[in-house]
């Protein structure tokens, strides 16, 4: 860290533009470093207290009371843990946090797979590369209403065209053979494919960008070795890139742990509750009919421990890089 | 020599074929969303299915002249571009603060950005709507803006101070020598260094706003001030589908994003690629 | 960067912001209109009586228009700010506006239904929205649904006779039924939405069966129920779309209207529907009331007005009675919607017949506005219920629609799964506080 100071932000205007360039430390004040990192910082850190910390906090008070969201303005009744008590003994959340965790690993899984697998392809050379690669950052930018009506469209089992399609190279003997969404595997599968199609771009942006500075001469070392393609990739490629990906991993199941539009806009966490994620039953508790913010409150702090204990792995997976 | 050129045309088939495989996971559905936008309401759910539509612009005619749909668009252009604005500016200096200079606590500061993705939205905007009545920010698309804060200034200060944490000292400290104040050297040296990171994060910053549904349909009432993303999901009522005006909107919003995209592709992959990377 | 540049690159910031920023201290005039009715048509309609209103009295009002489920995230987070809109259309929950009551925060609208002529409207309608012996709500509109038919496949079948019992039906789906003609005979809706609730539950009514008994006590395993869960899965499964355990109100209108179905329940709105994608089925679609077990029961659904207590609550009354006592303004509302809803004033009904498509299809629409006695609504089960204030919850957890699924898609037997979803209601009711 460097010891020089800063010079005054405060000072007068004109001097500054008669020597732009004017020896520093001359002003009236001088603020030190830590005065002005502080400064720099304070804007944000107030924007972390009041759009975030207090958030955070209002949804882990309002976990200990009885409280009907049409009352968040009066007050409720103070129950300690009586709400993390229902929640242990309802049945629903555990099947909840079962599908949930289901549903972000698979996601999650499959976006690092695709995404890398893409991201392979698109830094080999070939015709037209530049605009493959903006193309397939489409499904990324489409508003997600959208996302989910078009593939409602194409997974419609009496006029969507994925049966058609099936259809006429006649693998069902009917159009309306296969019902996607309406049996627990099948719908489970559908919305697992609607959300690795929408953000697997992301994955491949972040990977592509590794790849490329990853230097060449080692491929070449490990060619004069004899080190054949296969052993080339798991030596080096996937070593180069295990830290991108598990980083990866990380920020995209904390994304997709929490994402409820997709699914409840898709499935409303049907077939017989196969994909009734943990957002989706904050929903149903705290604001639907239900209106129990208490209770609502109690399932997202249990979901934000959860996802504590994923950044502790996360954080404790980076010292240790930068330790080595 | 004739076994490798053809490994070599074996090889090339075989990425042109991948690519192609690729294309048309990822643009089938584009496809069938611009091509029913194309179409009229009974041929949309028409089977066998209708590939190439002689064209019909009644769901964009009636998107122009029935809904105020060029006035959301317009909405959601300046309150992504203030949110985004707001973001890379308090991003970038908080970032540089957090790599280049001593502040107590800063650590703790540096990882609680990502505590704004561990929290369901849907209980989120509760408690935002009570501290914007405080502020007076209800309705206000200067509002929305700094409720997308919640998402975009943690992004760009993640990816900033990695970005920052690789543009070496020396430089900034040559600058200081040579009579620079820290903030000039922070605008003259390091920040034309970080150029690609910050196009980069503008554009994902903004993107999160643009497709942002939750905050824009709690904090915004008026019609007139509505975003895109609420003011499309009423074409798609759980009652009724509009699917051609659904299809026509979401084309034309994701237009201006792909152009974009399109434009700044380069810097996505460098930008995100120098900062991202270390997480 | 010195103090001017920083001053001048703020001053710019500030300025963009002001640009960009609309604030609303300028209208805090106008009245806040808040609705889930909010198709780009009726939008559309919505600010034209607006626009009246302001000529006639001189008040502005302003629509804030979203999704029916995001009403209650919308009304919460308003009471949140201690802003609450003026005036809520057409949200449909009775139980939620009796709640928003309770609470003291509406206004009590006896004085203007007498004012506007109490025996003009519809009496059960009225009672829907009585709270403690306030009027809480104005129902402006009833929605009924209707078994819509497809004559021409009908004959195809050689039925003379559109079905009036569950016997008629299921015979008459049977012969409809020609999946592999892309044809299927009916649309028992399964998907784990409201529409599901809905219907089953009028089947359920229509058996002898209640979701509650008269002290509000779950009553949903009994021998009715499990009657009614047999024919509604038998339809679902034989007879239904293969993909039936997905829909909601949308699927089964659209499986109508793309000529999938030879029957569907639907409510009004498929009219339009016809019109706008597929004109061809008007001529041979005709609406029967729903195939009825031991009794005629019907699912009443009703948009309503409710007028909250802000300082600007005697001129929201005013917009409420400029809308519901000028018939030609009340008409104008169901314009885009023609025959879904139905005006709740008995002395407006007759003027739907200024409507082209109300008049060049008797045979669809007059099941939809005639009126019948015989409808029940999810908060009075029937005229000896009290009003149900825990239904809502029952509603939002898909306690029958999870019910159903279970039955068609888990294979459990009829009566287990009545019993689970009982247990599952009693378990919810347990929690609600009247």
């Amino acid at each position: 860290m460097t010891r020089i100071y800063d010079r005054n932000v405060a000072e007068p205007a004109e001097e500054h533009r008669a020597s732009p360039r004017a020896v520093g430390g001359v002003g009236p004040t001088i603020i030190p470093d830590r005065w002005l990192g502080a400064a720099m910082l304070a804007p944000s850190v107030l924007v972390f207290l009041a759009l975030l910390i207090f958030p955070l906090g209002y949804g882990i008070y309002t976990s200990f009371f009885r409280i009907d969201t049409l009352d968040l303005s009066t007050g409720g009744t103070f129950v300690g843990f009586e709400n993390y008590l229902w929640l242990l003994g309802n049945e629903q959340f555990w099947h909840a946090l079962k599908t949930s965790t289901m549903f972000s690993v698979v996601v999650v899984s499959l976006q690092i797979v695709l995404g890398t697998a893409v991201a392979l392809l698109l830094n080999s050379s070939f015709k037209g590369r530049t605009l493959v690669r903006g193309l397939i950052l489409f499904p990324y930018m489409m508003p997600v209403v959208a996302v989910v009506l078009v593939w409602l469209l194409l997974y419609n089992a009496i006029f969507g065209v994925i049966n058609y399609l099936i259809f006429s190279v006649g693998f069902i003997p009917r159009v309306d053979s296969i019902a996607w969404l309406a049996n627990p595997t099948s719908a489970f599968i559908g919305v697992v494919l609607v959300a690795v199609w929408k953000y697997f771009p992301f994955v491949v942006v972040i990977v592509l960008a590794r790849l490329q500075v990853i230097p060449q001469d080692l491929y070449e070392a490990a060619k004069i070795d004899g080190a054949g393609p296969i052993s080339r990739f798991f030596d080096i490629t996937l070593r180069e890139l295990r830290d991108v990906l598990l980083v990866v991993a990380l920020l995209r199941t904390i994304f997709i742990f929490n994402n409820f539009e997709i699914v409840y806009l898709m499935t409303h966490g049907g077939p017989m509750q196969a994909t009734l994620t943990l957002p989706i039953l904050v929903y149903e508790t705290a604001l639907d009919g239900d209106r129990s913010f208490g209770r609502g409150s109690a399932i997202a702090v249990v979901m934000f421990a959860i996802l504590m204990c994923v950044m502790t792995v996360y954080f404790r997976f980076l010292r240790k890089e930068d330790q080595k | 020599m004739i076994s490798l050129s053809m490994r070599k045309r074996f090889t090339s088939v075989r990425t042109y074929l991948l690519v192609a495989l690729l294309l048309m996971f990822v643009g089938f559905p584009l496809y069938w969303m611009l091509m029913s936008s194309l179409k009229n309401s009974s041929d949309i759910v028409r089977l066998p299915p209708v590939w190439w539509p002689l064209p019909t612009w009644e769901h964009y005619d009636e998107l122009f002249s029935v809904t105020k749909f060029g006035r959301w668009f317009l909405n959601s252009l300046i309150v992504c571009s203030m949110s985004t604005v707001i973001a890379v500016f308090l991003g970038v200096i908080g970032a540089y603060s957090l790599v280049r200079l001593k502040v107590p606590g800063k650590e703790v500061l540096a990882r609680s950005v990502l505590l704004a993705y561990m929290f369901p939205g849907v209980l989120l905007v509760i408690p935002l709507v009570l501290v914007f009545s405080h502020l007076g920010l209800i309705n206000s698309q200067f509002g929305l803006s700094l409720a997308y804060l919640t998402f975009a200034l943690p992004f760009v200060m993640w990816v900033m101070r990695d970005f920052f944490g690789s543009v070496p000292v020396d430089l900034e400290e040559a600058a200081m020598i040579d009579g620079a104040s820290r903030l000039e050297a922070l605008r003259d040296v390091v920040i034309p260094q970080a150029y690609p990171g910050i196009i980069a994060t503008s554009i994902f910053a903004f993107l999160f706003a643009w497709n942002e549904y939750l905050f824009s349909a709690i904090l915004v009432r008026d019609h007139d001030l509505m975003t895109l993303p609420p003011a499309m999901a009423n074409f798609a009522s759980a009652m009724d589908t509009r699917w051609g005006l659904v299809m026509a909107a979401s084309t034309v919003a994701t237009l201006p994003m792909a152009m974009a995209f399109a434009f700044l592709q380069k810097y996505l992959v460098t930008g995100i690629g120098a900062g991202g990377v270390k997480g | 960067m010195d103090r001017r540049q920083f001053l001048q690159s703020s001053a710019a910031a500030a300025g963009l912001l002001a640009w960009g920023t609309e604030t609303v201290s300028a209208q805090q005039a106008a009245l806040r209109f808040s609705t889930p009715e909010a198709d780009p048509q009726q939008i559309k309609t919505w600010e034209a009586i607006f626009a009246d209103f302001k000529t006639a009295k001189g008040i502005e009002t302003k629509g804030e228009y979203g999704l029916w489920d995001d009403l209650v995230k919308k009304i919460s987070s308003d009471l949140v700010a201690g802003t609450p809109p003026d005036i809520i259309a057409g949200g449909s929950k009775p139980g939620f506006v009796q709640d928003l009551a309770k609470r003291g925060l509406t206004v009590d609208l006896r004085e203007l239904v007498d004012e506007i002529g109490r025996s003009d409207f519809d009496p059960a309608a009225l009672a829907q929205w009585q709270y403690k012996g306030q009027q809480v709500a104005i129902p402006y509109g009833r929605q009924t649904c209707v078994l819509w038919c497809r004559t021409d496949l009908f004959a195809e079948a050689g039925i003379s006779k559109l079905p009036v019992t569950w016997d008629d039906y299921m015979a008459a789906a049977e012969k409809l039924h020609k999946p592999e003609k892309g044809i299927y005979g009916a649309v028992f809706p399964a998907g784990r939405t409201w529409n599901t609730h809905i219907q089953f539950i009028g089947h359920m009514w229509s058996a002898g069966g209640f979701f509650f008994n008269e002290k509000l006590e779950v009553v949903l395993d009994s021998p009715e129920t499990v009657r009614a869960a047999k024919y509604y899965t038998e339809m679902v499964k034989r007879f239904s779309p293969p993909d039936a355990t997905t829909y909601g109100f949308r699927e089964a209108a659209a499986a109508y209207t793309t000529g999938k179905a030879a029957t569907t329940f639907y409510f009004g709105r498929v009219l339009t529907h016809l019109y706008q994608q597929n004109p061809a089925l008007l001529k041979v679609s005709e609406t029967v009331h729903i195939p009825r077990d031991k009794q005629n029961r019907v699912w009443d659904g009703q948009d309503e007005f409710v007028v909250m207590k802000t300082p600007k609550s005697s001129r929201s009354i005013d917009l409420v009675r400029f809308i519901m006592s000028d018939p030609n303004q009340l008409y104008r509302v169901f314009g885009p919607v023609i025959s879904h809803v139905v005006p709740t004033r008995k002395s407006v009904v007759p003027k739907l017949q200024e409507h082209e498509w109300v008049r060049d299809n008797p045979k669809i629409v007059n099941t939809l506005i005639q009126p019948h006695d015989y409808a029940v609504s999810d908060v009075l089960e029937s005229s000896k219920h009290p009003f149900n204030y825990k239904m809502d919850a029952m509603i939002s957890k898909n306690v029958l629609p999870d019910m159903i699924q279970r039955i068609v898609v888990g294979g459990d037997s009829v009566e287990k799964a009545v019993s689970a979803a009982h247990k599952t209601a009693v378990e919810i009711a347990k929690d609600i506080k009247s």
